[in-house]
C-alpha cells in the first residue's frame, strides 16, 4: 500500500496521538505549505482544501468521532447501555468500529474507569443470499482484530417465522389502471407456515421487484430492520450506523426523489429515536469518503468491498447510483457540497405530524397522512427510459379477493408509506413482503398513547384485523 | 530495461477498483517513458489495464470523481495532482470510494 520506508512510522501514531512524528520521508520538489495543525510537518493529505500530516489527520478523525458521539448522546436521553456498531465491512463502518473501539479503550483508561457504554458489539447482516461472492469470514475478522464480538444475522432472517414479526404482506394484485384504481393496492397479511424456505422467499422477493432502484430500497429497508432487531436482541440501547457525509448527502437527494422526504429526518438524521428501545446515531456523518479511505490506510484498518445491485453498472442503473455520481461530481467541483447538504439536513426537524404517524407496515418509517393525496400531486420519474414498464394487471374487477385459507385482507394503503406503495404497485403479484412493524401494532393497545385520535383509530382497526387473523390461525 | 529512458511504477488498485482491471489485478507494474506524470500513468492504465468499462475509471485524461490517487502513501493533491512527476519505483494507489464500486 505505502512504500516500505513510511510503514514503520505509521503504527504508533493512532495509539499515542501525541507521539512525535517523523517528517514525510520522500523528497518532493514542491511542497505547498505545511500541515494546518502542527505547522511543522509536510502534509500528506488535503481535506476540503486543508492540509494535514498523517499524525494530525488521524488525531483529527478521532476527535471528530468523539465529538459527534457526545453530541448525539447529549441530544438523546439514553441510560447506560450496550452499544451496537452496524458493520457492513465497508470502509466507513470498519473505520467506525475502529474509532468506537478506540473510544471505549480511552473511556476505560479514564478516571472513572467505566465507560458510558457497558459493552461494544458489532452487528452484521450477512447478504450472501443475494451476493454470494462476499466472504463473511473477512468481516468477522474485522471485529475480531479489534477484540469486539460480532453478531451476525442473515438477510433472509427477515422472513424467519419465529422472529419478532411473524406476519408478512402478500401482494395479491397490483392494479395500475389509470385513475382511481391506481392507488388501490391489494394485499393480504400472511402467516407463513408453508414449506418455502426464507432464503427462497427472499430471493423471490428481490426478483419480483421492478427496478434496481426498488431492489436497493428494499435492501436498505430490510437491513435497517434486521439491525434494529439484532440490537434489541443483544440488549443494545444504541445502534451506530456508519453513513458517511458523502453517503448521507447521496441518501438525502435520492430519498427525497423517491418520495421519502417525510421520513428523511429519521433515515439520515444524526440521531433518531423513532424505533422502540433502540436509538440510532450516525457518528460518521461529518466524514467524507476520502477521509475514511485515508484513515483506514493510515491505521491499517481492513475493510471489504460491499457489493450492491449496481456495482460496476453505468451511472444510470438506479436512482441511488445516479445520485451518487451526481453528488460526488458536485463535491469534486465545489468541495463543500456534501457538507452543505448535510448541514442543511441537520436543520430539518421531523414534523410533529411525522412523530405521531403510524409506522409503515413495510419499512417501519412514519407514514404521511394521506399519502395518496400526495401521490396524485407527484410523479417520480424513473432514471431509465429502457426500464420495463410494470405489468398492468387487468382482472376487470377492482374487487379485493375474498379471504381464503385464514388469510386476512388488510387495507394497507393507509399504513404503507408513499415510497413503499410505489415499490408494491410495481412489484409482481404474489410477492411476499416482510411485515416489518406488525409487532408494533400488536403491542400498542392501550390508551394513554400520545398519538393523534385518527391514527389511534386506524391503528386499532389494523390491530383488530391482525388479532382476528392470529386467532383464526390457532384454531 | 534501459534505465535512462524508462521508469517502473508500482500501481495498486483497491476499494473495488481492481474489479475493473484485467484479471481483476490488484497490483501491476507499469513501465513509462521518462519523464512521466500521473496523467501519463492514468492514460496508460486506462488504455492497457482497464478491462472494458473505461468510463468508470477515467474521463478527460484524469480519474473519475470518487477515485483517490495516492502517491507513495500521500494524497496526490498535496503535490501537483495530474501533473505530479513520477520517479522510478514510485507506488501509486488508486482507491475507489464509490458505494457502487
Ligand atoms: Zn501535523
Ligand atoms: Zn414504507
Amino acid at each position: 500500500m505505502c512504500d516500505k520506508t513510511t510503514e514503520a512510522s505509521l503504527e504508533t501514531q493512532r495509539v499515542s496521538p501525541k507521539a512525535t512524528v517523523e517528517p514525510s520521508q520522500y523528497e518532493r520538489k514542491r511542497v505547498p505549505g505545511m500541515c494546518i495543525k502542527c505547522k511543522v510537518i509536510k502534509p500528506n493529505v488535503t481535506i476540503r482544501r486543508s492540509l494535514y500530516c498523517k499524525a494530525c489527520f488521524v488525531r483529527t478523525c478521532v476527535v471528530k468521532f468523539r465529538t459527534a458521539l457526545s453530541r448525539s448522546r447529549k441530544n438523546t436521553t439514553v441510560p447506560r447501555t450496550k452499544l451496537m456498531v452496524a458493520l457492513s465491512g465497508g470502509p466507513s463502518s470498519s473505520a467506525m468500529l475502529n474509532l468506537m473501539a478506540d473510544f471505549q479503550r480511552m473511556e476505560l483508561r479514564g478516571t472513572e474507569a467505566q465507560s458510558r457504554y457497558e459493552d461494544i458489539i458489532a452487528g452484521h447482516v450477512d447478504e450472501s443470499v443475494l451476493f454470494p461472492d462476499v466472504q463473511d469470514s473477512l468481516i468477522s475478522e474485522i471485529a475480531i482484530s479489534l477484540s469486539i464480538e460480532c453478531r451476525i444475522t442473515k438477510l433472509e432472517d427477515v422472513f424467519a417465522t419465529n422472529d419478532e414479526a411473524p406476519l408478512f404482506i402478500k401482494l395479491v394484485q397490483s392494479t395500475l389502471a389509470p385513475g382511481a384504481l391506481k392507488d388501490k393496492i391489494c394485499a393480504h397479511l400472511v402467516k407463513t407456515n408453508d414449506s418455502i424456505s426464507s432464503k427462497k422467499r427472499l430471493q423471490s422477493l428481490f426478483s419480483s421487484l421492478a427496478s434496481a432502484t426498488d431492489r436497493e430500497e428494499m435492501l436498505d429497508i430490510i437491513k435497517t430492520l434486521l439491525l434494529i432487531r439484532l440490537a434489541r436482541k443483544a440488549e443494545c440501547g444504541v445502534l451506530l450506523m456508519g453513513d458517511s457525509g458523502t453517503r448521507i448527502a447521496t441518501k438525502i437527494v435520492s430519498l427525497a426523489s423517491r418520495g421519502r422526504g417525510f421520513s428523511l429526518p429519521f433515515e439520515v438524521g444524526a440521531e433518531s429515536s423513532w424505533f422502540d428501545n433502540v436509538v440510532v446515531y450516525r457518528p460518521m456523518r461529518d466524514f467524507i469518503m476520502k477521509e475514511i479511505a485515508f484513515f483506514n490506510m493510515w491505521t491499517k484498518q481492513n475493510s471489504v468491498v460491499v457489493p450492491t445491485f449496481t456495482t460496476g453498472a453505468p451511472k444510470r442503473a438506479s436512482i441511488g447510483r445516479l445520485t451518487e455520481s451526481f453528488v460526488i461530481g458536485l463535491d469534486h467541483d465545489f468541495s463543500s457540497t456534501v457538507s452543505t447538504i448535510c448541514r442543511t439536513m441537520q436543520k430539518l426537524e421531523p414534523r410533529k405530524q411525522a412523530l405521531n404517524s403510524l409506522p409503515c407496515l413495510t419499512c417501519g418509517m412514519p407514514v404521511e397522512n394521506d399519502a395518496q393525496a400526495w401521490r396524485s400531486r407527484l410523479t417520480v420519474s424513473k432514471p431509465l427510459a429502457v426500464e420495463a414498464e410494470p405489468t398492468i394487471q387487468s382482472n376487470g374487477s377492482n374487487d379485493v379477493p375474498s379471504d381464503e385459507d385464514g388469510l386476512v385482507r388488510a387495507d394497507i394503503t393507509d399504513v404503507v408509506c408513499y415510497s413503499c406503495q410505489n415499490i408494491l404497485t410495481s412489484a409482481a403479484s404474489g410477492t411476499t413482503f416482510p411485515g416489518a412493524t406488525v409487532d408494533h401494532f400488536l403491542k400498542s393497545k392501550g390508551p394513554g398513547d400520545a398519538k393523534v385520535d385518527i391514527v389511534n383509530a386506524k391503528q386499532e382497526a389494523l390491530r383488530k384485523q391482525i388479532e382476528t387473523f392470529l386467532l383464526n390461525d390457532n384454531e | 530495461m534501459s534505465e535512462a529512458e524508462e521508469i517502473t511504477v508500482n500501481v495498486e488498485f483497491s476499494g473495488g477498483m481492481e474489479r475493473l482491471m484485467k484479471d481483476q489485478a490488484s497490483s501491476i507494474q507499469a513501465k513509462l517513458p521518462e519523464p512521466a506524470t500521473i496523467r501519463d500513468l492514468i492514460i496508460h492504465v486506462r488504455d492497457n489495464v482497464v478491462e472494458d468499462k473505461k468510463e468508470l475509471f477515467s474521463k478527460n485524461d484524469t480519474v473519475c470523481p470518487g477515485i483517490l490517487v495516492i502517491i507513495n502513501g500521500s494524497d496526490w493533491e498535496v503535490e501537483d495532482s495530474e501533473d505530479t512527476v513520477l520517479s522510478n519505483k514510485d507506488t501509486v494507489l488508486f482507491i475507489s470510494t464509490l458505494h457502487g464500486g
